[in-house]
């Protein structure tokens, strides 16, 4: 992996993101952009499955409604993301907070998926909403201090 | 006292010296400044989109505002609490950033625009001035949205 790593950070394209004056601040701040609106439309949802805000709404309607949005933001998040990472690879393998970063991506991941594809108590409902709180504030922590690590 | 005299006294302050010396204090109050940030933009773009038309549209856009209402008080809230922290630990370094300046006047120009206009038009059924609404919509996504990236590009000017 760290090999593959190297050969990235060599990369053509690798090397014009890292050393282009603009691209890189520019796809930084969409990616945090992509961030808050996914972090920030999924905290509806997973405060609704606590019982808190929108209570008019059932769960599925909230979920119908604002979880496009979620997509929307993710879909930005996820490109900007993969190109901020092709510009700096090898630091980032060796980053901690990169690894946690990821971490609690795939967690916040397989309790959506875990929500979605199996029957659920609303005993687990509410706890699948208190996880993906936890998640998402774990990437947003994670996802800064990289930014701490890169500028060092 | 001037602004710069007043930014040099804040920073000598004993929690703006706190917060400069820990190495995880700082860090600490920015990542509850984002957290929210994530509270505070979240609702605020669903009920701008549904002002829009384009999300929300099962439901009268006041109640969703009502019902989201408590997310973006907290999450001002908390905007508050921490900003002025973070400005305090390194107050000088923000007097001489044009774009701090920017900020401080976008967030002034976007909060009294939430708490009037967008406010009003929300409260009120949109469906009586549809365009306006629309219009309103945008320019809250436009003016907080410049806010927040002026926040990002302030760090690195």
């Amino acid at each position: 992996m760290f090999s593959f790593c190297q050969w990235l950070q060599h990369t053509p394209i690798s090397v014009s993101l890292r050393e282009s004056i603009w691209v890189f601040p520019i796809l930084d701040a969409v990616h945090c952009a992509g961030i808050f609106l996914v972090a920030g439309t999924i905290v509806i949802v997973d405060l609704r499955l606590l019982g808190f805000g929108m209570r008019r709404e059932s769960v599925s309607s909230v979920i119908a409604q604002v979880l496009p949005w979620t997509v929307f933001g993710f879909a930005f998040m996820a490109v900007t993301g993969s190109l901020l990472a092709w510009a700096e690879p090898v630091k980032l393998y060796n980053s901690l907070f990169f690894r946690w970063k990821l971490l609690f991506l795939a967690l916040a991941g397989c309790n959506a998926l875990l929500y979605h594809y199996t029957t659920l108590t609303p005993a687990r409902a509410r706890l699948a909403g208190a996880v993906s709180i936890v998640c998402w504030i774990g990437v947003i922590a994670a996802g800064r201090a990289i930014g701490y690590e890169l500028s060092r | 006292m001037d602004f710069c005299e007043a930014f040099v006294w804040i920073e000598r302050t004993p929690v703006a010296q706190l917060l400069r010396n820990s190495r995880v204090l700082f860090p600490i109050v920015e990542c509850v400044h984002l957290v929210g940030l994530a509270l505070f933009a979240g609702p605020l773009f669903i009920i701008n989109l549904g002002l829009i038309g384009i999300a929300m549209r099962r439901q009268p856009i006041a109640q969703v505002a009502s019902d989201l209402s408590p997310w973006i008080r907290g999450g001002v809230v908390v905007l508050l609490v921490t900003g002025p922290f973070m400005f305090a630990a390194q107050a000088t370094k923000w007097y001489g950033n044009p774009v701090f300046w920017f900020k401080m006047a976008l967030l002034g120009l976007a909060m009294a625009f939430q708490w009037s206009v967008h406010r009003k038009v929300v409260s009120e059924s949109p469906a009586l001035r549809p365009v306006a609404a629309k219009l309103i919509g945008a320019a809250s996504l436009i003016l907080w949205i410049s806010t927040a990236l002026s926040a990002k590009i302030m760090e690195s000017f």
